[in-house]
């Protein structure tokens, strides 16, 4: 009860039941908390993808030979393609891709069937749209080997070639992008329940005049700072465990790693949340400033995790401050815990930088929570 | 009086406001059951009752913002529910909060309030200067509303209720936590006005208030109780009431006997005397046997509002408290309970307390009195440790605050104004939380529980939400909690504010058995009858202790020839006034104001006023005013450039999100990491190594075993690798029969995956190209690609521009939803609609100033993206301009639908970001490409207006102005935006009424 860390256990029971219970008993607030990451996880593990599927695309066809023609053939069965536009002039082709009615138009010049069949190289226009850069370069990849396979097949008269390399997609052979976004998705929904609860917690009491309350009473700064962590960790323990459950038997994403292991990480991962959920609460004196505050380290913290991007592609200097995101650290873990059964060094390796974050902003809310009273 | 005509208001000597009947149900719950009054011109109305009597329904009802579910109310000839706008043009409406906006200043709240009301120019300067010499508010004008004290704001509502000179004023609890002085100052105001001939009705749950006016209308329980003026309601208690005198140290035994008489109905403790009330027809001979017994005088006293209140109600309570009874003893170490030396608080240059020293004794009530802004509550903060001082040091029971913090608290209970209860947890939930966090535990927690649920009488309570108890039980649950760990220090923040004196004697009765267990009592009001329990009184002011005696020695000091028998409120004037050294002001009846007030209305004549009134109602039939629009836009846009957040949010996020999409954000890969394994030693090989090394996409770490690397890529320090096999010069020669390389990439990350699995077959490709011996038969069919808009595929050219639509999403719907619902909070927004401003004139005016904000962040964000990060445009500004105009009015839709719909920051903000800011970003096209999406969600897509601007601000950006595009898109957001904006305007109208 005294010494360095003066806690009463019984104090602490108490708060602890308070915290769970004011974030639990409403069944409004339960619903708040439980539904929209859940519907978030569905819609957005099926609406994040960056690969490419069903897009559109123009074709001009000058030529009405034969290579042109299974060259066109080849492109609408492929199953990355969408709704295959015909155009009958320049300006049309121009057109569906200023009206963004198609991706990528392929113009095939009067000569084209005649080159492949003299040997020379058949060259195919291929324009495509600038805006969607991202897409459009994958496109452009599709339309590639198809080209490439059409002249093959037809070099070869049906005699199959190797291609120059084989190629191996190691833990995801067919890349299959949910397998990707549903591990992160688990990690951010959780960044922002246990921000937004813990960040919420020491600001709603500040407004409602019951903080002053808790302060009046012997519980030390401590335990008020145990007694807030203690819930916001378990619900977003269980809600990211929920989550990953989720991905192994919802979408049946291969789990290779090691699952306790995972699941200590997530508790470290989702405790430096907390501690910066807190730190924010602690300084913030209105709800409406714990939100922004919330948003403003959230926002920036999913951009820079890792999630939408690699971190490599970032400045060098955004990824030193990368190194500061628990998020960061944990996605690495969670990708690779599912895919690739990541092994315990590699798993260490990530898990410091997060346990080094935990304790900083944890020790920085107490002490702003004291500072508060001078 | 025709009250079926509705020809425009009319001018008889009758009421000036008729209740006819009224009903007002929400849901289950009837608020009001039947109410019929009559409010006369020329006086001063009490609406007087306990809280939740239905008083705020009623005010609200006759200010036109709420329809009675039965019956109907006129005012001035009109009726409030059909005639809305008429009736806002001649009434003053101050609501609970005062209605102000705190982040103006005085000056621009008037002026808001007089162009809503549809004055013109001219006639502001002399109205304000009548108002301002009226309300003594001067000297002030360029103060914010905010930096006001309590007194000062509800002075400067009133001022502004009084705009354009209403015929009848509406004063929601004026008095509610305004310190006697300014009470008094308001007071002397409405009498000016009533002499003016205005009907004033002013509610109150303070009945000596209610004393104080000329005609009372008693509400309890949604039912008029009592109808007339306040003296025939005194007048049935006549020789009922009695003041035991003299008996000092004895009283509190005194009074809870006196009160255990079946002869007396009422009772409370004035200083050293007991005051009685007996029941109807009761027997006076207990009493006075009683006052023999105990040595007091027993005199006949005048009867008091109160005292008819309380016997109209039944009587208060008995003077036996259950819980004192059960509790033991207090043994504390020292005779000082509570002490304070030189105690100085210091905020900056000023001091809030400034060098405090006293002594409570063990057992006593001491009162902490003082003006609003006095120190008090600095003061009280210090001594239950909530603040810690500059100066000086704090004693409670003899430990010191500073250094055993947790030891002198275990000592304490606190008791606050709001309760502090947690609505969130059940009211068994609240007692088991506060046993806990004093350290109870095992049985004795269990003991203590259930003697408060028993004493208390929680038990049908015990699963309910404290928010739904009536008030009175609320204040026993804040009892319960404060009192379970048996605290020899009771701390009491304005414990009985807005409390019904019912409950006020019971809690009462609960303290006074207490300090007689030995309980120290410290308390803080403005309540001058709690003032009357205490043993000593210290009164602060500016900082400062003025004065500390007994209640009585402190009435004392303000007796004069006309006043006799001072009150405490009158000793509490006396001595802030005392201080101020300026007594002459109040102390005279002439009042150079009021009289400047009276004159101004009598030199008026009367076709004068007809004709005002006349262009008020022709001005509040017009739907939609331009003026009132100006006034309201004017007020948004000083309120926006005052808030820091909103400026953080409309300029510093942006240049944040705009950094990170140009930094953080990027799929263009480059420098990816590549392991190379060269098994085979030829000159073929390590030329193709050699390749790889040599562009850009990667960073090449060379190898030889392929076990090097396989546990790299599981690490994730590699993408990916090559494997240029032992034997690849011999395959290299058989011209493709078989693969050349091996390329394995990290399938973890499938975007990069893809891309190295492309760029390392480019490689390769193009090495193949120029080794014509390794050369296999040439591919026939190959493609030149070009990309228009975008030719060097820089995926930051297509994420810049839409990252302008994210930018707009966060200033139209999130600032917009948290500016609206926080004007619902402060209740500014009921002010509002009591003027003759119309629901789309308060709208647009909310609106305009955002979607001009919208507008400026769009071409700042715009320059940035041009000038900063190099992409072009190639469209025209005046489509870039048109396309961010027609998403602010779906995006600002949105967010006045949220917030009518939430009316809380937090919900509000909860909502902005599911159903604002993640669509944008994640279903818009954005980042992920919306043909890749499976059919429902592009559904869903066609319903996210960001979709259709993302859309257009690539193509004006990159490709030029595509107006059939572009026309399509804005007919999209458009679309949207109405939708929202309907649901919004209904939202809002009928806000009040649920």
């Amino acid at each position: 009860m005294s010494g360095l860390f003066p806690i009463s256990r019984t104090r602490l029971r108490a708060q602890i039941i308070k915290e769970l219970l004011s974030i639990l008993r409403d069944p409004r607030s339960r619903m708040v908390l439980v539904g929209p990451p859940l519907m978030q996880l569905l819609i957005f593990s099926f609406a994040a993808t960056l690969d490419v599927t069903n897009v559109d695309l123009g074709i001009f066809n000058r030529d009405s030979g034969r290579a042109s023609q299974e060259f066109v053939a080849a492109i609408a069965a492929s199953n990355f393609a969408g709704d295959l536009h015909v155009a009958h002039s320049a300006r049309e082709l121009r057109e569906l891709i200023d009206t963004r009615q198609a991706i990528a138009v392929v113009e095939i010049p009067p000569t084209f069937s005649r080159d492949a069949s003299t040997g020379r190289a058949a060259v195919a226009q291929v324009t495509i749209d600038g805006r969607r850069a991202n897409a459009g370069q994958l496109t452009l990849g599709y339309l590639s080997a198809i080209a490439a396979n059409t002249g093959v097949q037809l070099a070869r008269d049906g005699t199959p070639m190797a291609e120059p390399s084989v190629v191996r997609h190691w833990f995801n052979a067919n890349r299959i992008y949910r397998w990707f976004i549903v591990p992160g998705l688990s990690g951010i929904l959780s960044t922002f329940i246990a921000l937004l609860v813990t960040a919420l917690s020491i600001a709603r009491e500040r407004e409602l005049g019951t903080f002053d309350q808790l302060l009046v009473s012997p519980t030390t700064t401590l335990e008020i700072i145990i007694s807030k962590t203690v819930p916001a960790l378990i619900i977003g323990t269980v809600l990211g465990t929920v989550m990953i459950c989720a991905g192994i038997f919802l979408f049946g994403i291969p789990f290779r790693g090691s699952f306790p292991l995972l699941f200590g990480c997530l508790v470290l991962f989702i405790l430096s949340m907390v501690g910066i959920g807190l730190m924010i609460s602690s300084v913030s004196s209105s709800q409406q400033q714990a939100i922004l505050g919330t948003f403003a380290v959230a926002v920036p913290s999913v951009l820079m995790s890792g999630f939408a991007t690699p971190v490599e592609n970032m400045p060098v200097f955004l990824q030193y401050l990368a190194q500061a995101i628990p998020l960061k650290h944990f996605l690495i873990i969670v990708q690779g815990s599912f895919t690739k059964g990541m092994p315990l060094v590699d798993v260490l390796h990530n898990t410091w930088p997060m346990a080094v974050i935990a304790v900083v902003t944890l020790s920085a809310a107490g002490l702003f929570v004291r500072s508060k009273l001078q | 009086m025709d009250a079926n005509s509705s020809a425009g208001p009319r001018r008889e000597d009758g009421a000036a406001v008729i209740v006819d009947g009224v009903v007002k149900a929400f849901g289950d719950l009837r608020a009001l059951r039947g109410i019929d009054a009559q409010i006369r011109p020329g006086r001063l109305t009490g609406l007087v009752g306990p809280d939740g009597a239905g008083k705020t329904t009623l005010m609200r009802i006759m200010a036109g913002l709420m329809t009675p579910t039965e019956g109907r109310v006129s005012l001035c000839g009109l009726d409030v529910s059909s005639e809305g706008e008429a009736v806002h043009a001649i009434t003053g409406y101050m609501p609970q909060r005062f209605g102000l906006y705190e982040d103006l200043t005085v000056l621009q709240n008037m002026s808001l309030y007089a162009e809503l009301r549809g004055m013109n120019r001219r006639q502001h300067s002399d109205t304000f200067e009548r108002l301002l010499d009226f309300t003594r508010l001067q000297p002030f004008t360029g103060r914010l509303a905010g930096k006001l004290s309590g007194g000062m704001k509800q002075k400067l509502g009133l001022a502004c209720a009084l705009m354009a000179t209403p015929r009848v004023l509406l004063l929601d609890e004026p008095g509610v936590g305004v310190d006697p002085v300014s009470r008094q100052d308001l007071w002397r105001m409405v009498k000016a006005l009533t002499d003016d001939g205005m009907a004033v009705v002013w509610s109150t749950a303070y009945l000596d208030e209610a004393e104080r006016c000329e005609h009372v209308l008693l509400l309890n329980e949604g039912k008029l109780e009592f109808d007339g003026p306040p003296a025939a309601l005194t007048g049935r208690l006549h020789d009922r009431s009695f003041r035991i005198d003299e008996v000092g140290d004895e009283r509190r035994a005194v009074l809870a006997r006196a009160l255990d008489l079946e002869s007396v109905c009422d009772g409370v403790i004035q200083g050293a005397a007991v005051r009685v009330v007996l029941r109807e027809n009761a027997d006076r001979e207990p009493l006075e046997q009683l006052a023999a017994e105990v040595g007091g005088s027993l005199d006949a006293v005048p009867p008091r509002f109160e005292d008819a209140f309380v016997d109209l109600l039944g009587g208060g309570p008995g003077g036996t408290s259950e819980l004192a009874e059960r509790m033991q003893a207090v043994e504390l170490d020292s005779e000082i309970a509570v002490s304070c030396r030189h105690l100085t608080k210091r905020f900056g240059d000023f001091a809030a307390t400034d060098d405090v020293s006293f002594e409570v004794r063990r057992g006593e009530i001491f009162g902490l009195l003082g003006p609003n802004g006095a120190g008090k509550s600095t003061t009280f903060k210090m001594l239950c440790g909530l603040l810690t001082p500059s100066d000086g040091e704090a004693h409670v029971a003899g430990h010191n605050l500073r250094s055993a913090t947790s030891q002198a608290k275990r000592q304490l209970g606190y008791m606050a104004q709001k309760f502090s209860l947690y609505g969130l947890l059940s009211v068994g939930q609240n007692l088991e939380f506060s046993a806990g966090v004093y350290g109870l535990e095992g049985r004795i927690k269990r003991e203590r529980i259930d003697e408060m649920i028993e004493i208390f009488q929680l038990g049908p309570y015990l699963k309910a939400s404290p928010d739904s108890l009536p008030l009175g039980f609320k204040q026993r649950l804040a009892m319960a909690c404060a009192l379970m760990h048996r605290p020899p220090v009771l701390f009491l923040d304005e414990p009985t504010s807005g409390v019904d004196p019912i409950t006020r004697r019971e809690f009462w009765t609960h303290i006074n058995g207490l300090v007689r267990r030995g309980v120290t009592v410290m308390v803080t009001t403005h309540f001058m009858d709690e003032a009357e329990y205490c043993d000593r009184v210290a009164l602060m002011y500016q900082s400062r202790l003025i004065a500390l005696d007994t209640p009585d020695a402190l009435k004392q000091k303000a007796v004069t020839a006309e006043r006799p028998e001072p009150t405490m409120e009158d000793a509490f004037i006396h001595l802030v006034e005392a201080e101020d050294g300026d007594n002459e002001e109040t102390a005279t009846d002439a009042d150079p104001a009021a009289d400047q007030m009276r004159e101004h209305a009598e030199s008026k004549d009367v076709p004068a006023t007809a004709k005002r009134d006349a262009r008020a109602q022709e001005i509040a039939h017009r739907r939609f005013d331009l003026r009132r629009l100006a006034a309201l836009v004017r007020k948004e846009s000083l309120q926006l450039v005052r808030d820091p957040s909103s400026i953080l949010i409309a300029f510093a996020l942006p240049v944040m999100l705009l950094f990170l999409f140009a930094y953080a954000v990027s799929l263009d890969i480059r420098q990816v990491r590549l392991g190379v394994v060269l098994e085979s030693d030829g000159a073929a090989a390590h030329s193709l190594a050699a390749a790889f090394s040599g562009t850009r996409y990667f960073e090449v770490t060379p190898a030889h075993d392929r076990r090097e690397v396989a546990g790299q890529l599981i690490s994730g320090k590699l993408a990916g690798y090559v494997v240029i096999p032992q034997d690849f010069e011999t395959r290299a020669a058989r011209h493709g029969s078989e693969p050349l390389v091996q390329i394995i990439t990290d399938g973890s990350q499938p975007n990069t995956a893809s891309f190295v699995a492309n760029y390392a077959n480019g490689v390769l490709g193009n090495w193949l190209a120029s080794h014509a011996a390794a050369l296999p038969p040439a591919p026939r069919i190959t493609l030149k690609p070009r990309f228009w808009f975008n030719p060097e595929i820089d995926t930051r050219r297509a994420l810049l521009p839409g990252a302008v639509a994210i930018v707009m999403t966060i200033i139209g719907t999130l600032l917009t939803a948290l500016v609206v619902a926080r004007e619902w909070e402060r209740g500014t927004m009921e002010a509002i609609m009591s003027t003759p401003a119309s629901v789309p004139e308060i709208l647009i005016g909310k609106l305009l100033p955002y979607f001009l904000l919208g507008l400026a962040a769009t071409i700042g964000t715009a320059l940035l993206v041009i000038l900063a990060f190099g992409v072009p445009i190639r469209g025209s500004w005046l489509a870039l301009l048109a396309m961010s105009s027609a998403f602010l009015v779906p995006a600002l839709g949105q967010g006045l639908l949220i917030s009518s719909m939430a009316r809380n920051q937090f919900i509000a903000a909860q909502l902005a970001l599911l159903s604002g800011f993640l669509p944008a970003f994640l279903l818009s096209g954005f980042i992920y490409e919306i043909d890749s999406m499976p059919l429902p969600i592009r559904g869903l897509t066609h319903l996210v207006a960001a979709r259709y601007f993302i859309d257009s601000l690539r193509t004006v950006f990159l490709a030029g102005d595509v107006w059939p595009m572009f026309l399509a898109n804005m007919a999209a957001m458009l679309a949207i935006g109405s939708v929202f904006f309907f649901f919004a305007m209904r939202k809002t109208r009928k806000t009040l009424d649920t």
